[in-house]
């Protein structure tokens, strides 16, 4: 992650510092480089707003993250989009990153597959490596909810892997 | 068996697996700023239009279908007793409706019920109509208008800042060439006529300026409108020729984005917030001569024309003073410091307006979060509103939110930190 002690410098130091790892996370949640860019875009506009009234720099982090989650959560919300999302997605070639690697292409697509409050509490759980607590006030629920969506999503994507080599 | 070990490597090697693509972060942060700016300037070119003209001066529109006398019919008095608009969901996050609070009573009215979101919404001059920017099933912006007797009625697709002549009767649009970045370079102008649901092509802002930075602001005869670009550079376009001049530049170094510019309502002032570091808080004449820096250094959180155009108020945001300045040519003078303290507040807004009798400023000081970073979801906002007198006598008091909202324009919605 960017360095959390990044001081308060101009917004284009900001958007240096902590943009990269925002995409990456929105590409977690999304499996599309390009509505990452869009998330990530949007999330910063939206929290730049308020930057002039930030009082705590070192916190930004923590608030991009949120914001970045939301919003995926917001588009995803429109079902329209996600079932034209999805039905890209189902149809495109599994080339969208350099990997080969067999297992990662199908977790990636499982996971793409999950509600996406599943999906989101999986990629903070364990590829932001939040706790169950910290998840739940990101995800704005109870840490009991945030272990049920991982134990849910854990379970898809058990099923949907099986038989997969490891 | 798949496990969360497995999981863990599988993202991290995912993620490492994205491009690594340049990051041009001037370029996003100047469109950050823009969105921004467009974000706010819905409710300031709402604000402005209240007092515009009847864009007599626009050949285009001279020729569009409205009777000039008699006048169109009244659609009947949709807003009673400065009530404010309100969307009572959350945007983005869930449905609600569209509702007129009373700011005495709390009491809602529902103007258009079950809408998915709603962006923002003003009232047109003489409470008659409300146009509201909502979103389709595509995601696509849509801007809507309602009055008493007509149902809503969809007048145009895409997103936009709006305004409503100060008759009313018209509405005027910058339909902006993107809806997520937002440029405003090459959007468009058009007027509507919300009887009939027909628009005007009214021209384009030109793509040669620049950057530019700030939403269009038009003058209150509707003659003509002006923008700013980086550097401060400020451009007056004629509305009926389109021809562009420069107005002013404004002085000082390092001059970053403009990303407010408000006029005065007797047109005779434009007042002018640069973003910059360290930036400055400007006043001028109409037309770009007498450049006063009333902040230097500071850009102001806000800055608000008394009712009658002759004082501004603004907020110096170093220390939370509110200061007034008379275009009469004194000095400006301090009111006092009328913001809530900002306490641990991750997020501290401020902002001010005048009452509508021009005897009071009042101040809001809007905070959520905390700063470890912790909870700042819908609910967790915090509101201080006050008031004092214009004149520095006396001390603030504090006012309820529906009051300062009522005197600010009369629209908000939920500032839930959603993100």
């Amino acid at each position: 992650m960017a360095d959390e002690g990044v001081e308060r410098g101009s917004l284009a130091e900001l958007y240096v510092a902590y943009a990269p790892d925002g995409i990456r996370l929105a590409y977690l949640l999304t499996g599309d480089r390009a509505l990452a860019e869009d998330l990530v875009q949007d999330a910063f506009v939206r929290l730049v707003g308020r930057l002039r009234h930030l009082r705590e720099p070192s916190a930004f982090w923590t608030y991009l993250r949120r914001t970045i989650v939301n919003l995926a959560t917001s588009h995803f919300r429109h079902r329209r989009v996600e079932r034209a999302y999805l039905d890209r997605v189902a149809a495109a070639p599994a080339a969208d990153t350099n990997s080969n690697d067999e297992l990662d292409e199908s977790m990636h697509r499982v996971l793409l597959g999950l509600p996406q409050r599943q999906r989101a509490a999986i990629v903070l759980r364990f590829y932001e490596d939040l706790s169950d607590v910290q998840t739940a006030a990101v995800l704005e629920c109870s840490p009991g909810t945030v272990r049920s969506l991982v134990s849910r999503g854990m379970q898809t994507l058990r099923e949907g892997l099986e038989g997969m080599p490891r | 068996m798949i496990d969360e070990h497995d999981v863990r490597e599988v993202l991290q090697r995912r993620a490492d697996a994205v491009p690594a693509a340049p990051i041009d972060a001037p370029t996003a942060v100047r469109r950050a700023r823009r969105r921004l700016v467009l974000n706010g300037a819905v409710a300031t070119v709402a604000a402005a239009a209240i007092a515009l003209a009847t864009f007599a001066g626009i050949d285009a529109i001279r020729s569009a279908p409205i009777p000039a006398d008699p006048p169109p019919p009244s659609p009947g008095v949709l807003r009673q007793n400065g009530e404010v608009l309100h969307f009572t969901g959350v945007p983005l996050e869930s449905p609600g409706d569209l509702v007129a609070v009373n700011p005495e009573t709390g009491e809602e009215r529902v103007i258009v019920e079950d809408l998915d979101t709603v962006y923002s919404a003003s009232w047109s001059a003489g409470g008659h109509w409300v146009a509201y920017e909502t979103e389709g099933p595509d995601g696509d912006r849509e801007l809507w208008v309602v009055s008493a007797s007509q149902e809503p009625r969809q007048v145009a697709t895409g997103a936009s800042i709006l305004g409503w002549s100060s008759t009313g009767a018209e509405l005027a649009t910058i339909r902006l060439t993107s809806p997520l970045h937002r440029n405003i370079a090459g959007s468009t102008l058009h007027t509507i006529d919300p009887v009939s649901g027909e628009t005007t092509d009214a021209g384009s802002i030109p793509r040669d300026v620049g950057d530019v930075t700030s939403a269009p602001a038009w003058s209150p005869d509707g003659t003509r409108f002006v923008f700013g670009s980086r550097g401060g550079s400020i451009y007056s376009v004629d509305a009926r020729s389109g021809a562009r001049s420069l107005l002013a530049r404004l002085p000082g170094q390092r001059l970053d984005s403009v990303d407010q510019i408000v006029w005065s309502s007797d047109g005779a002032h434009i007042a002018i917030v640069n973003d910059g570091e360290p930036g400055g808080t400007y006043v001028m004449d109409a037309d770009g001569s007498n450049v006063r820096v009333l902040l230097d250094g500071y850009n102001a959180t806000g800055v608000a024309w008394s009712p009658d155009g002759t004082r501004l108020a603004y907020a110096d945001p170093a220390d939370p003073v509110v200061w007034v300045a008379s275009m009469e040519g004194s000095a400006p003078t301090e009111i006092g410091p009328i913001s809530a303290p900002c306490g641990d507040a991750f997020f501290c807004r401020e902002e001010l307006t005048w009452s509508p009798d021009g005897s009071r400023i009042g101040f809001r000081n809007a905070m959520q979060g905390s700063m470890d970073g912790s909870a700042s979801g819908p609910g967790t906002e915090s509101i201080g509103v006050s008031a004092i007198d214009a004149d520095g006598r006396g001390e603030a008091e504090r006012i309820d939110d529906l009051t300062y909202r009522s005197w600010d324009g009369g629209w908000y919605s939920c500032e839930c930190g959603r993100g």
